[in-house]
C-alpha cells in the first residue's frame, strides 16, 4: 500500500476549485464527516463559501498544519490573520461555521467581541454597519432598563 | 458575501456574545438593534433587582411578550418588589430555578402563590426578612410545590424541628440564610 497524500477537490459558490491535502482539509469537521461517510466523490461542493473567503480559510488552515511552528509564531498570524475589514470577518464566521472548524470559529468571535468591547450602541453599529431600528423613544426605554438588566 | 449582521445565523452571534462580559459592552450591545436586543434577552440568565418599578416595567417590556427563556436566577434583595411583580415573573420566568426576596416587605403570600403556580422549577427561595409572609402561608406555599428544594423562612426562630422535618418530607431543606 502506497502512503502517499491523498488529495481532495473543493468547490466554492463561484465555482472556482481548490485541491487541497486531505490531511488538511480535515480540519473541517464537515469535510471530515464526508470523507469517513465516504461520500466524498471527486469534487466537494461548498454551497456556502466564495473563492476569496476560502483563500483565507485555507491560509489558516495551512499555517496552523505546519510542522513544528511555534506557538508565538502561530499568535503573531493569528492577531495578523483577523485584522480585516468587518465584511470579512463575517465571511469568514458564516464559512468556519458551515465547514464546522471550531477553533477558527472560535478565534473570529472573539475578535468580533474585541471590537464590540469598550463601544457606544453608536460606534457598534457604524463598525458593524447595522442599521438603528428603534424609535427614539424604545431607545430610551431599554436603555432605562438597562441599569437593572445587567447588573 | 455576508455584509450584514443580519447575514450571521444567532448562534455565531451568540458565540460574539458570551464574550462579552462587561456589564457596560452588554448594555451597548442590546442597545445596537431589536435583533440584538431579542439576543441578549434570550442569553440573559440572571438579573438584579435594584429598583422594582424597573423590573415591572422592564420585565413587561423585555421580549415583547416572549418568555425570558433563560432567566433562572432573579436577585431581588432589598427592593420594593412586591406581588405585582411576582405575578409579572410568573408569567414570563417559567424557569426560574432561583429567587432571592430577602427583606422584600412589599411581598405577601398572595403573590408568591401567584408566581409559584406558574414558575414550576423554582427550587430555591429566599424569603429572610419578609414581613408580610407568615409560617402559615409559607407552609401553604412548600406544599402546593413539589420544586422547592431549599427555603430560607421569613424568620427561623418560629420554626420547630418537627416542623423542619415535615419540611424535609416533601422534599424542602430550611436554612437559616
Amino acid at each position: 500500500m502506497s502512503s502517499s497524500t491523498k488529495f481532495l477537490t473543493l468547490k466554492t459558490n463561484d465555482k472556482e476549485e481548490f485541491v487541497l491535502d486531505e490531511a488538511i482539509a480535515i480540519r473541517s469537521q464537515t469535510i471530515k464527516n464526508m470523507v469517513e461517510d465516504d461520500c466524498v466523490s471527486n469534487v466537494i461542493p461548498l454551497p456556502n463559501v466564495d473563492s476569496k473567503t476560502m483563500i483565507k480559510v485555507i491560509e489558516y488552515w495551512k499555517k496552523h498544519s505546519e510542522e513544528g511552528i511555534s506557538k508565538d509564531k502561530l499568535m503573531d498570524f493569528d492577531k495578523a490573520f483577523v485584522k480585516v475589514d468587518q465584511s470579512i470577518l463575517y465571511a469568514l464566521i458564516l464559512a468556519a461555521n458551515f465547514l464546522n472548524d471550531a477553533e477558527m470559529l472560535d478565534m473570529i468571535c472573539q475578535e468580533v467581541a474585541n471590537r464590540i468591547k469598550g463601544k457606544t450602541p453608536e460606534e457598534i453599529r457604524k463598525e458593524f454597519n447595522i442599521e438603528n431600528d428603534f424609535t427614539p423613544e424604545e431607545e430610551e426605554e431599554i436603555r432605562n432598563e438597562n441599569v437593572w438588566a445587567f447588573e | 458575501m455576508a455584509n450584514r449582521c443580519k447575514d450571521l445565523p444567532v448562534e455565531c452571534w451568540e458565540l460574539i456574545f458570551s464574550r462579552l462580559h462587561h456589564k457596560s459592552d452588554l448594555e451597548s450591545f442590546s442597545v445596537v438593534s431589536k435583533q440584538f436586543l431579542a439576543l441578549t434577552n434570550r442569553l440573559r440568565i440572571g438579573l438584579t433587582v435594584i429598583d422594582s418599578t424597573l423590573l415591572t416595567h422592564g420585565i413587561k417590556h423585555i421580549g415583547k411578550g416572549a418568555e425570558l427563556p433563560s432567566l433562572e436566577v432573579i436577585s431581588a434583595a432589598g427592593s420594593a418588589l412586591n406581588d405585582e411583580g411576582l405575578v409579572m415573573i410568573g408569567s414570563r420566568c417559567s424557569r426560574l430555578l432561583k429567587l432571592n426576596l430577602e427583606n422584600c416587605k412589599g411581598v405577601t403570600a398572595e403573590g408568591l402563590h401567584a408566581m409559584v403556580k406558574n414558575c414550576r422549577s423554582l427550587r430555591e427561595i429566599n424569603l429572610k426578612k419578609c414581613p408580610q409572609v407568615s409560617i402559615n402561608s409559607l407552609n401553604n406555599l412548600v406544599f402546593s410545590s413539589s420544586s422547592l428544594r431549599r427555603v430560607i423562612p421569613p424568620c427561623c426562630a418560629a420554626f420547630t424541628d418537627s416542623l423542619k422535618g415535615f419540611y424535609l418530607h416533601h422534599g424542602c431543606r430550611v436554612y437559616s440564610g
